[in-house]
């Protein structure tokens, strides 16, 4: 996890578009400033963090499923629990599994497990909309590469 | 009337002592939708309630919505395509959100899934 670029997901380690399935890896850094205050002496990823590591895997996956074309952008929120602590140098298992492909929204449902007990899971609704600019969809390409998530449509910039 | 629908409206008329015509199974499922998804009291939402100027629903809550719809009916509410003809002025929001225009536009793309 790149915390201060907000990157949350590491590596994409399976993805199945016939399945709409996809999981990746993310570990928590050993040392953040997030950690100084929550908690000192008891340092804790933060709630919103793993949510947001839960809705990234889901992008991604909606952005893998479309090609790349349009980007999902974060609506809705509901049903997050958090089973357990999640720790400063912990590895995460985080998977995400494509519920309905609406007219311009997704939802997806996501869970991160660590050593196959589920942490946290949430269900997450996108809006679907082109991208703003060349310039963001450039960087989701980048990232997408850097991350190990293949872009198997054509490229057109 | 869709094959497929016909099912779940005979299900919906032994439920409903008051349905009567064939659309008003479908407006029963989505007003139960709408109620259930929006916290919106079921009395209050009848055939002629217009989603957004009567139940003030905005776009976000339709989404929970047309999901819902789309899950029920084994449909996709072309949302999009409704809202750029809102937009160009080819249409008019009465046409896709009025429910019982709704229910109507609903039923076509049943029937047009199972042509």
């Amino acid at each position: 996890m790149r915390l201060e670029y907000f990157q949350l997901i590491d590596r994409i380690v399976d993805i199945s578009l016939a399945d709409r399935k996809i999981r990746a890896e993310a570990t928590i850094p050993t040392a953040s400033t997030i950690f100084e205050g929550h908690f000192p002496g008891f340092p804790l990823m933060p709630g919103v963090l793993l949510i947001e590591t839960m809705a990234q895997a889901s992008g991604w996956l909606v952005l893998a499923a479309n090609g790349f074309q349009r980007m999902p952008f974060l609506a809705a929120v509901k049903d997050a629990k958090f089973r357990m602590f999640a720790k400063p140098g912990q590895t995460l298992s985080v998977s995400a599994m494509l519920e309905h492909e609406g007219s311009g929204f997704s939802v997806a449902a996501a869970n991160i497990t660590l050593d196959d007990k589920t942490m946290c899971e949430v269900q997450v609704t996108f809006r679907i909309a082109d991208f703003p600019n060349d310039e963001m969809k450039l960087h989701m390409r980048e990232v997408a590469v850097q991350i190990g998530l293949s872009i198997e449509a054509p490229t057109d910039g | 009337m869709a094959r497929g629908l016909g099912r779940v409206s005979r299900l919906l008329a032994n439920l409903d002592p008051t349905s009567e015509l064939p659309m008003s199974s479908t407006f029963d499922t989505i007003a139960n939708i709408i109620a259930e998804t929006c916290d919106i009291p079921r009395d209050s939402i009848k055939p002629e309630s217009h989603a957004i100027n009567d139940l003030g629903i905005d776009s976000l809550d339709f989404l929970d919505i047309a999901f819902a719809i789309d899950k029920a009916f084994g449909i996709k509410l072309p949302l999009e395509q409704w809202t750029q003809e809102v937009n160009d002025g080819k249409a008019t929001t009465d046409q896709y959100f009025v429910l019982k225009n709704l229910s109507a536009r609903i039923d076509e793309l049943v029937a047009a899934k199972g042509a």
